[in-house]
This record gives C-alpha cells, sequence and structure tokens, in this order.
C-alpha cells in the first residue's frame, strides 16, 4: 500500500475537479425539473427572483450540441470576389479574367479567394501590377506598390469584411432575440452561427444572408415623432377583454420601474465640421413626466417612452424585450401611425446599464430613406481633441460624398443625423453647421472606445458585404429531445450491459473494473464540461463506445493476472505482475486511437468535433481509471485486507 | 466464467482459410465498389436533405412519386424511423423554396397531413468540396500517424502487418456498404460521420492488432529457440480471451447504438457493428500472419 498516497491523492483531485465542474449541471437538471412541477406564474415569479442565477447556472453547465436541443446551425460565406470586384477602382479584361478563375477556383481547391486572385492574375501578366486596379492612396496603395503590398491590402480588407460580416450578423441575431446564440469566424472567410431553439428558419436565413451597406440617414422631427408615440401607445390601450393579461403586464413593469432609479448612461452627440469649437454637451434625458396610461398597456409593459427635446427617441427597452416590442410594431396600422417615411431602428449599443447588469437600448426614428451611401467616406479615424482631449472621430469623404454632405448639412443643421449600418443606428449625432469639403467630426463620444467602434464600422461598412449560407443544418426540437432519449437510453442500457458481462465473467474483479467505469463516465462528462465542450448526439455515440472499450485494458490486466495465477504465483505476485506486464500493450494500444481522436478532431467539423472529444477524453479517463484506479482497490484489498479477490 | 482458457488452436498454420474468407471478401468488395460505387451523402456531393414530420402513415413509394412530379430532380426518399421520411434532393436552389415546395406538394398530395420539417441539412458544393478533402486527409493523415507510430515502438514488419489490416478492414467496409446499400432500411451514404465511424474502426482495429503484437514481441525474447509462426500462434492464443471478452463488450454497446440510438445514428453504428467483427478477425487473420509471411521472406532472403 505504501506509495499509494499519491495516487489516491490524484484520484480525489481529478474526482473533486469532475464534481466541481459538473456541480452546475446537476443544478440546471435540478432547477429546470423543479421549475417543470411549476404553475406559469409561479414559475415566472421564480425566474424573476432569480434571473441571474439562473444564467449563471445555465451558462456554467454542460453544453447541449443544437442536435439535442434543437436549433440552426449555419454556415455563412463572405462573397470576398464581390468584394474585390467593389474595391477595384478600374476593371479591364484581365482583371475580370483572373477573378472569374479566382472565384471557380476557390470553389474546388484549399485556396482563399485573395491568394487564388493574385495567383491567376500573375500567372496570366507576368509583368502586370495589380496597384493598377487598387489604387488607394488613403490605404498606402499607390502606383508603385509592389504585387505582394497589394495583396496584403487586398487580405486586410477581406479580413475586415469579414470582422464586419460577424458584428452585422451579431447585430440580427440580437435583434431576432434568440438566447445564447454562438457567432464565430471559421477559418478566412466564414462565418458559422449556432442558434439553438429557432423555429422560423425562413426569417433567420433571410435575416443572415441579406446584403448589408453602410449609410447615413436624417432623423424623425421629435416633435412630429412624440406626437405618434404618444397614439402608439393610447392604440395599445387595453380593452375591457385584455383584463386577463393585467397579471402578467404587473410583474414585468415593475421591473422596468425599478430600472428606471438607475444612472443614466446617455449624453447627446454632436457632429460639426472641422472648424467648429468645443461642442456643447448633449442634453441628459430626463424620466418621463408626463400622464402614463396604466401599467397594463402591452407596449409600456415593454417600453419607456423618452419624450426627451431635441433626440428622435421612439423609447427604450430591455435587451430581453426587444424582439416583442419588434413584433409589437411591426403590425401594419402602428406601422401607419409613424410620421411619414420614418422607420424605427435600434442602436447598435446599450446607452443605459442597469446595476443588476441589465442592458436598455434605445429605439431611434430614422428616415427610411438614406441620404448618402457609406462608400463615399475614404477615412475615418479616432482622434483627441485639442483643448478637452476628449475623443472624437474624423470622417473624410471623396468630393461626390462632400457635395451632397454639403448641401445635406446646410438644410438641416440642429437637426440629428445618423450612421447606419443593416438596419442598426451605430451613431446619432446633431447637425452643429453647415459641414463643406467633407471632413466631418463627431463630437461628444462617451469614450474612446465609442469612437473606436463608429471608426471600425465607418471602416468595414462601407462596402456592401454580401453573405451567403453554404451549409445549414436545422434540428427541430421535437427530433432534438428524441435524439436526447435514444442517446440517454444507449448509454444507460450499454452501461448496465457491460457491467453485468464483467461481473460474470470476471466476478469480484469485475466489481471493481465496473467502479472504474462508472468513475469513467463521470470523468468523460467533467472533461467536457471543463473545457466547455459541446454535447452532441455524435458525442454521445462516442460515450457509449468508450464504455465498451474502456473495460480493454481492465480485461488486458485481469486476464494476465489470470495467466501469472496459473502459474502458481501468489494473488499479490499474480496482481502486481498482471499490472506491470500489460502496460506496454495497453499504452500502445491507446496512444494511437487517441491519435485516431485528433485526426478527427482537426478534419472534422460540427458533430464529427464533439464525437473527438469523447472519443480521446474517454480514452484518457479510461487510462486513468484502469490502471490508476483499479490499482489501488486492488491493493487495498489484496495487501491491507489480505481479501482473496476472486478473478473468475 | 472462462472462455479460451489455455486456448491452443492451430490458426498461423492454417492461416490460408484466413486468406481465402479475406480473398473472398475483399474481391467482392472491390468489384462491388466498381460495380455498384458509393453513394456519397450530400455532405461530400452537395445537396439538401429534409425530414418531414407526420408522414409515417406514407407509403414511401408515394411519397418519391409525388415529389419527382413536381421537382424536376430526381428525389431520394427514405422511412425515417417513426418521424417521417427522409428526403434528399440535389439542388441548389434558394433552401426556403425548396423547403416550402416540398411542404405544399406533399400537403397537396397527401390531403389531411400537417406536414413539418423536423431537421434539414443543407451542404454548398463548396463546403462540399472542403468536407470532402478533410475527410480524405484524415483517413491517410490516420493510417500515416499509425504506421509510423508502429514502426518507432514495433519494427517496420508489425508496421506493415498494422496497416495490411487497416486496409483490409476499411476496404470490406466499404464493400458491404456498396453490396448492403438499398437493401437495408436505412440510409448508408458516406457522410461525415461514416468517416468518424471508419476511423474509428481503425483505432479499434489496431487495438486489436497491438495487443498481439506486444504478447510477440515479448514471447520472441521468452521462447528464443522457438519458430517464428508458432511464437506468433501462440500469441494469439494467449490473448484470445482478451480479444473476445472486448469484441463482445464493444459489440454489446455498439449494437445497443444501432437499436436505440436512433435514425441519426444508425448508418453509423452499423458501420461499427461491421468495423468491429472484421476488426477483431483481422488482427488474427490478416495481421498476424502479415509479419510471419514477410518474416519467412526474410529469412529465406538471408538464407
Amino acid at each position: 500500500m505504501q506509495g499509494n498516497g499519491f495516487k489516491i491523492g490524484l484520484t480525489i483531485f481529478f474526482v473533486g475537479l469532475c464534481g466541481f465542474y459538473l456541480f452546475p449541471t446537476v443544478q440546471n437538471l435540478y432547477v429546470s425539473y423543479k421549475m417543470n412541477g411549476m404553475e406559469p406564474t409561479e414559475r415566472a415569479e421564480y425566474q424573476a427572483d432569480n434571473r441571474q442565477w439562473l444564467q449563471q447556472v445555465d451558462q456554467s453547465s454542460l453544453n447541449l450540441g443544437l442536435d439535442l436541443q434543437g436549433g440552426m446551425h449555419v454556415t455563412l460565406e463572405v462573397e470576398v470576389a464581390n468584394l474585390l470586384d467593389q474595391l477595384a477602382v478600374n476593371q479591364d479584361e484581365a482583371f475580370r479574367t483572373a477573378l472569374r478563375a479566382a472565384d471557380q477556383r476557390a470553389r474546388t481547391e484549399d485556396i482563399s479567394v485573395v491568394e487564388a486572385f493574385v495567383d491567376e492574375f500573375e500567372a496570366a501578366n507576368p509583368d502586370g501590377r495589380l496597384s493598377r486596379y487598387f489604387r488607394n492612396e488613403t490605404e498606402g496603395v499607390t502606383r508603385r506598390s509592389s504585387n505582394d503590398d497589394v495583396a496584403e491590402y487586398l487580405r486586410k480588407q477581406a479580413d475586415s469584411a469579414v470582422q464586419n460580416g460577424i458584428q452585422v450578423v451579431r447585430n440580427r441575431v440580437n435583434q431576432y432575440g434568440v438566447t445564447e446564440p454562438s457567432i464565430q469566424r471559421q477559418g478566412d472567410e466564414r462565418i458559422v452561427v449556432e442558434l439553438p431553439g429557432v423555429s422560423n428558419r425562413e426569417r433567420v436565413r433571410d435575416l443572415l444572408e441579406s446584403a448589408s451597406q453602410l449609410s447615413f440617414h436624417l432623423m424623425a422631427n421629435p416633435q412630429q415623432l412624440n406626437e405618434s408615440v404618444q397614439r402608439i401607445i393610447e392604440y395599445y390601450e387595453p380593452t375591457a377583454e385584455d383584463s386577463a393579461r393585467i397579471a402578467a403586464a404587473n410583474a414585468a413593469d415593475t421591473a422596468m420601474a425599478s430600472a428606471g432609479d438607475t444612472s443614466e448612461a446617455t449624453t447627446g452627440t454632436d457632429i460639426a465640421g472641422s472648424a467648429q469649437e468645443t461642442p456643447q454637451e448633449g442634453t441628459s434625458l430626463s424620466a418621463p413626466g408626463e400622464d402614463q396610461p396604466g401599467p397594463q398597456n402591452d407596449l409600456l409593459a415593454l417600453m419607456q417612452p423618452m419624450p426627451a427635446q431635441g433626440q428622435p427617441i421612439f423609447g427604450r427597452v430591455f435587451a430581453s424585450d426587444t424582439s416583442r416590442v419588434n413584433d409589437l410594431l411591426a403590425r401594419p396600422e402602428v406601422q401607419r401611425m409613424l410620421p411619414p417615411g420614418t422607420e424605427l431602428m435600434w442602436t447598435s449599443s446599450p446607452r443605459l446599464t442597469t446595476q443588476d447588469g441589465r442592458e436598455a437600448y434605445h429605439l431611434l426614428a430614422v428616415q427610411g430613406e438614406p441620404e448618402l451611401a457609406g462608400e463615399v467616406v475614404t477615412q475615418a479615424s479616432v482622434q483627441f481633441d485639442r483643448q478637452t482631449n476628449e475623443p472624437k472621430v474624423s470622417i473624410t469623404m471623396n468630393s461626390d460624398g462632400a457635395r451632397i454632405w454639403d448641401r445635406i448639412t446646410a438644410a438641416n443643421v440642429g437637426d440629428q443625423v445618423s450612421i447606419v449600418l443593416d438596419g442598426i443606428v451605430y451613431s446619432n449625432a446633431t447637425i452643429q453647421g453647415r459641414i463643406s469639403g467633407g471632413r466631418t467630426e463627431i463630437t461628444g463620444l462617451e469614450s474612446r472606445q465609442e469612437a473606436q467602434d463608429i471608426v471600425t464600422v465607418l471602416q468595414s461598412g462601407r462596402l456592401r458585404t454580401d453573405l451567403n449560407i453554404i451549409s445549414e443544418r436545422t434540428v427541430g426540437p421535437s427530433l432534438g429531445e428524441e435524439s436526447t432519449r435514444a442517446g440517454f437510453i444507449s448509454v444507460v442500457s450499454g452501461f448496465l450491459l457491460v457491467v453485468l458481462f464483467m461481473i460474470m465473467y470476471y466476478q469480484t474483479a469485475g466489481v471493481v473494473a465496473n467502479v472504474a467505469l462508472l468513475l469513467n463516465v463521470i470523468l468523460i462528462l467533467g472533461i467536457l464540461a471543463g473545457f466547455g465542450a459541446t454535447l452532441t448526439l455524435p458525442g454521445i455515440a462516442g460515450i457509449v463506445l468508450t464504455i465498451g472499450m474502456a473495460v480493454d485494458a481492465n480485461v488486458l490486466i485481469f486476464d494476465r493476472v489470470r495467466e501469472e495465477q496459473s502459474t502458481g504465483k501468489t494473488l499479490r505476485a499474480a496482481v502486481n505482475a498482471g499490472y506491470e506486464e500489460s502496460l506496454s500493450a495497453i499504452l500502445d494500444a491507446n496512444i494511437t486511437t487517441f491519435f485516431v481522436g485528433v485526426i478527427l478532431y482537426s478534419f472534422g467539423v460540427g458533430p464529427i468535433k464533439g464525437f473527438a472529444v469523447t472519443l480521446m477524453a474517454g480514452i484518457l479517463s479510461s487510462l486513468f481509471t484502469a490502471i490508476i484506479v483499479t490499482r489501488i482497490i486492488f491493493d487495498y484489498m489484496v495487501e491491507e485486507r489480505r481479501l482473496q479477490v476472486s478473478y473468475g | 466464467m472462462r472462455l479460451f482458457e489455455d486456448a491452443d488452436y492451430s490458426l498461423i498454420p492454417n492461416r490460408r482459410i484466413g486468406y481465402m474468407i479475406s480473398g473472398t471478401l475483399l474481391v467482392l468488395s472491390i468489384l462491388s465498389l466498381l460495380w455498384r460505387g458509393l453513394a456519397l451523402g450530400i455532405d461530400f456531393r452537395g445537396g439538401m436533405e429534409f425530414v418531414v414530420g407526420n408522414t409515417t402513415d406514407i407509403a414511401t413509394v408515394e411519397l418519391r412519386s409525388a415529389l419527382a412530379d413536381e421537382l424536376a430532380d430526381e428525389p431520394e426518399a427514405k422511412r425515417f424511423g417513426e418521424t417521417g421520411h427522409l428526403i434528399r434532393i440535389s439542388s441548389s436552389d434558394d433552401i426556403t423554396a425548396v423547403e416550402n415546395r416540398v411542404v405544399n406538394v406533399l400537403e397537396a398530395a397527401f390531403p389531411g397531413h400537417d406536414v413539418r420539417i423536423e431537421k434539414t441539412n443543407v451542404v454548398g458544393p463548396r463546403f462540399a468540396e472542403d468536407l470532402k478533402r478533410g475527410a480524405i486527409y484524415a483517413v491517410f493523415g490516420a493510417l500515416l500517424v499509425i504506421f509510423l507510430y508502429i514502426m518507432i515502438r514495433f519494427e517496420w514488419r508489425y508496421s506493415l502487418g498494422a496497416v495490411a489490416a487497416l486496409v483490409h478492414d476499411v476496404t470490406i467496409t466499404l464493400g458491404l456498404f456498396s453490396i448492403f446499400a438499398g437493401v437495408v432500411p436505412f440510409s448508408l451514404q458516406i457522410d461525415q460521420s461514416i468517416i468518424a465511424a471508419f476511423l474509428t474502426i481503425v483505432g479499434y482495429s489496431l487495438n486489436d492488432t497491438v495487443v498481439v503484437f506486444d504478447r510477440v514481441r515479448e514471447y520472441v525474447n521468452l521462447f528464443k529457440t522457438e519458430p517464428f509462426d508458432e511464437i506468433v500462434n501462440r500469441s494469439i492464443n494467449a490473448t484470445l480471451s482478451r480479444t473476445v471478452v472486448t469484441s463482445v463488450t464493444t459489440l454489446i454497446v455498439v449494437s445497443i447504438l444501432f437499436l436505440f440510438g436512433g435514425e441519426v445514428l444508425r448508418g453509423f453504428s452499423f458501420a461499427l457493428i461491421i468495423g468491429v467483427v472484421i476488426g477483431t478477425y483481422s488482427s488474427i487473420f490478416v495481421a498476424s500472419p502479415t509479419i510471419v509471411e514477410l518474416e519467412r521472406r526474410l529469412e529465406k532472403s538471408t538464407a
């Protein structure tokens, strides 16, 4: 038994670690079981009381893949060929031929469109200069730039287009109101979007695929808007039949009112020509002081109107309620009550954060028709005011843009203008005066970060980013549930049968192996939870398979012990020899299988990765349990207690 | 309980029987692969796959013909467990349009059915190319790594023996997929999960082979005077109990996956069942004879 202290410590450490990582999952299962037994009102109350805790538990518990919980998995690709087409200031036949060939090649080969384009162009025109097509003084691409420099510039542009695509997708998804969406970049040109529990596939596809482009919009007249807001609120005044819903609305309203007490983070932003001196601070918003209709109003239950002067704000809504407000306001009769030509758009970032971490967005009334497209922007950067050291955004436009901008700003001094990308307002500011010459500054910004965000959107959104769905996997909730049940049944029945077989075949030793097997399953789940991996249906298959294969190491050891016993060794000597002699076979066999798991993980996508992860986790944990844990148990039984252990 | 205790079968001396079985299976597999080919799933050729629910009482043939009349492409339709049907269309049109067409066609042809789409899987042609490339890299990468590892840990002869067994296993499993496609009532198209199953088979078969080889390595030092083929035969017999027990436990769980794992895992677990049987067989009748034959050649050339 001497020397086993370390092994025992290690086992306790690993099991404790897995317990720590699996604890939230168990909590989550318990909570959802408890909530299932509650009345709907009771459940809503419980959820409201423990919102933060529930969220935390949910986030740290083992993730179920979309094939189990139902949802949409979409792979989007940014049309880089289209981007190159837009970037090229002048095109000729050689350019178009190379671009077509590159687009074709990227479809069949493992090469990005930019690399393929440069390659094709250089192959067809050995002396050709790419700088001819992509001259852009502000980005440092001049007539003399080498092809490598141009390629670097194109790569950068493609990269920022993908970044921009991710931003656009994130906003669209947030608007749709999905819980726990995942948006990730994959490789050079792809974006993987995972949306749990989505039922309206068509809407999501449209949402993800539509092209986006930056534009400048004028905004609604605040006074006119105010009247519209009042009319729409009146429209949602409850009638007698609605009284049944009052109770539910009440709960939500209390939450809203308490949030209003926290500090406001809103400042107005101003826009001015470069010549302008210090901008004036924006007016801070006050809580609505007008007579409000009762809390039973559907719209007011979710939205707080913000009738402040000079700001075309329709209202303020918590992030969790935005999609419901969208639904309410989407009704045609409500849309008709808005000032003519205006559309309601959300702000890109929250304008208020309450103390308990809830974020609220503003709904702004924007003129639907853009005044200016984003492509006129040639340069955007963050700068600091020389006197106040406040961050500001400096924008330069090309001559066409500057001319139109001059006219717009002259005609609308004192009104607000907004920078819109994909139906989301990234910045809205008051025009301080006529801006001639195309150099514009946005001042009165909150932070350097805010300025940087605006610059990013100006730079990346100026070109149209086309996103195409190149792969989609959706699983309906009922099929997901069926898969989960099938997976669960497979794990349990597979486990029980193997356990029975082992006891039958190896008797006492079989029981020990079964302890190791149970520990094994717990360790695999713990590893998955600890690394934040997702449990998919193939992943469950991997666990089931591991249950069958994990006993292999113990089978090897036990058979060896039997062999050693048959040569006349004592039990103690036979156990020692059994473990020692079979170690090389166990390691060699498992290391090779582990390699297979690694390769599968590197080349597989989606659910297959999940399978590879559980396979690898299974090998590691079965090595640990079979070699170390069972040894501890046998040492205890054979050496401490001097028991006669039967190996069947 | 003890099985194959003190087993002493003449396996290596009778290896020609194994050669005949393997040879027949290999020839049949290769012929079927050449003749019937393999059905690639949409993962590797692109297209759309829908699982429609609430259609369990519609005959698959009728469902297919209703779709074929309306959709230009030749759609495939299969039963999908208790849910309904699996429909495959090799179209690259707008997903929503195709989806709506399928639902509309089915609801018009079979009134009273509230057809729901339960599952979609759409793979664009370019993405399919990527997946195909990934699968090919994965399979060859795995074989290469295994070859190198065995070569480092054992000798090159053992390496060849192991890889010969793996190629044998994968070829026959592929062949059986080609032979059984259309015969069994579930989909046997080669998709990503089947590739994962193949690599698992590779891992499993290797596991088995390594255990025998490990014993050979040990006995070579122990019984220095014995001829190599007898050592190998002795090693196989000594590990036979373990080989059978592990195969049984693995077959138990794989069969459970096949029976209870649901329609999604049907093809995957089918591949694993074949693979476990073939993999166990091959470590005894392919990998081990290969090292014996190589040893003989070597002796002859040095003698």
